[in-house]
């Protein structure tokens, strides 16, 4: 299943017919549960939620979605042509704004997109000119619903190498 | 905007959330449920049957409805809660925060029947 956006004002929208047009085909049946499914569509919105609202584009914006069924669930590429941003820095931005005594109302998209993924990789593409992020969603039964924010310690947190040169930084989707 | 609000009472309204409640509509959501809360509405019934959608940006609003309200003695309650939702709702714990209805007109009684009875306790964690 592969399809690719080039306009920021109605990708949201393509993205969710296209993926409408796909479950409704029963593309992941028997790879993902109906609430599994939620969870891949909703982590493809966040991310292209995070795109749409904070990423700056050089020239032509495109933005590529590719999911590929294996035995273990889907995983999921997203290429675009933005210039890129900390992630890292990011989540922990995140993480910080979370534990504030009163948590703002804002930075919550990339946390809930490392919560519900597996495999999370963000890096430049193999053609140095686009960014690529990677995950994997599958199955997970109860161990999906486990704490998001309140109970994970540092040790739990996975960690993000950064890759390239230091990049701007982003505002919290 | 896919949502609309009904007023059920000079306190308490339901919004209709319709499709999504995300990045899109979120401000616009925002500002309509903070013009009702100036006219008085404090019981508010969020009715998400057919809701696809609900990201992190449409939880962060929710969350600052309810932290506007609580003070006061307000509340936000959810009602008739589609799947997508409730993945939302169990990723991210806040069934803890907000009480669930299976339907608006259960929801809308129990404001009814016991209004002061109904305000949540505040959660325990960070969500």
């Amino acid at each position: 299943m592969r399809h690719s956006f080039f306009d920021l004002a109605t990708v949201t929208d393509e993205f969710h017919a296209l993926f409408d047009a796909w479950a409704e085909a029963g593309r992941f049946h028997g790879t993902l549960q109906d609430e599994s499914v939620d969870v891949l569509r909703l982590a493809i919105h966040e991310w292209i939620a995070n795109l749409v609202q904070h990423a700056t584009f050089r020239g032509d914006v495109e933005i590529s979605l590719a999911l590929q069924l294996t035995g273990a669930g889907v995983s999921c590429s997203i290429e675009d042509t933005s210039m890129g941003f900390d992630f890292a820095g990011q989540v922990e931005h995140q993480r910080a704004v979370l534990d504030a005594p009163a948590p703002s109302e804002r930075g919550r998209g990339l946390l809930m997109l490392e919560k519900c993924t597996e495999a999370l990789d963000y890096t430049e593409a193999a053609d140095g000119q686009r960014q690529r992020i990677a995950f994997t969603v599958r199955d997970l039964g109860e161990e999906i619903f486990a704490p998001l924010f309140a109970s994970a310690t540092r040790n739990d947190r996975p960690s993000y190498a950064p890759s390239g040169p230091p990049r701007p930084p982003l505002d919290p989707a | 905007m896919s949502f609309s609000f009904q007023k059920a009472s000079p306190t308490s309204a339901v919004v209709r959330i319709g499709k999504a409640l995300d990045f899109r509509n979120a401000a616009e959501f925002k500002a309509a449920c903070q013009e009702h809360a100036r006219q008085g509405v404090r019981y508010f019934v969020l009715d998400f049957s057919g809701t696809g959608i609900l990201d992190s940006t449409g939880l962060g609003v929710i969350f600052s409805l309810y932290r506007q309200l609580t003070p006061a003695g307000g509340q936000v309650v959810f009602a008739s809660v589609s799947r997508p939702v409730q993945v939302v709702v169990q990723l991210t714990r806040t069934y803890k925060v907000f009480r669930q209805f299976p339907t608006v007109e259960a929801a809308l009684q129990a404001h009814t029947a016991a209004p002061s009875a109904q305000i949540p306790q505040r959660p325990t964690g960070t969500v």
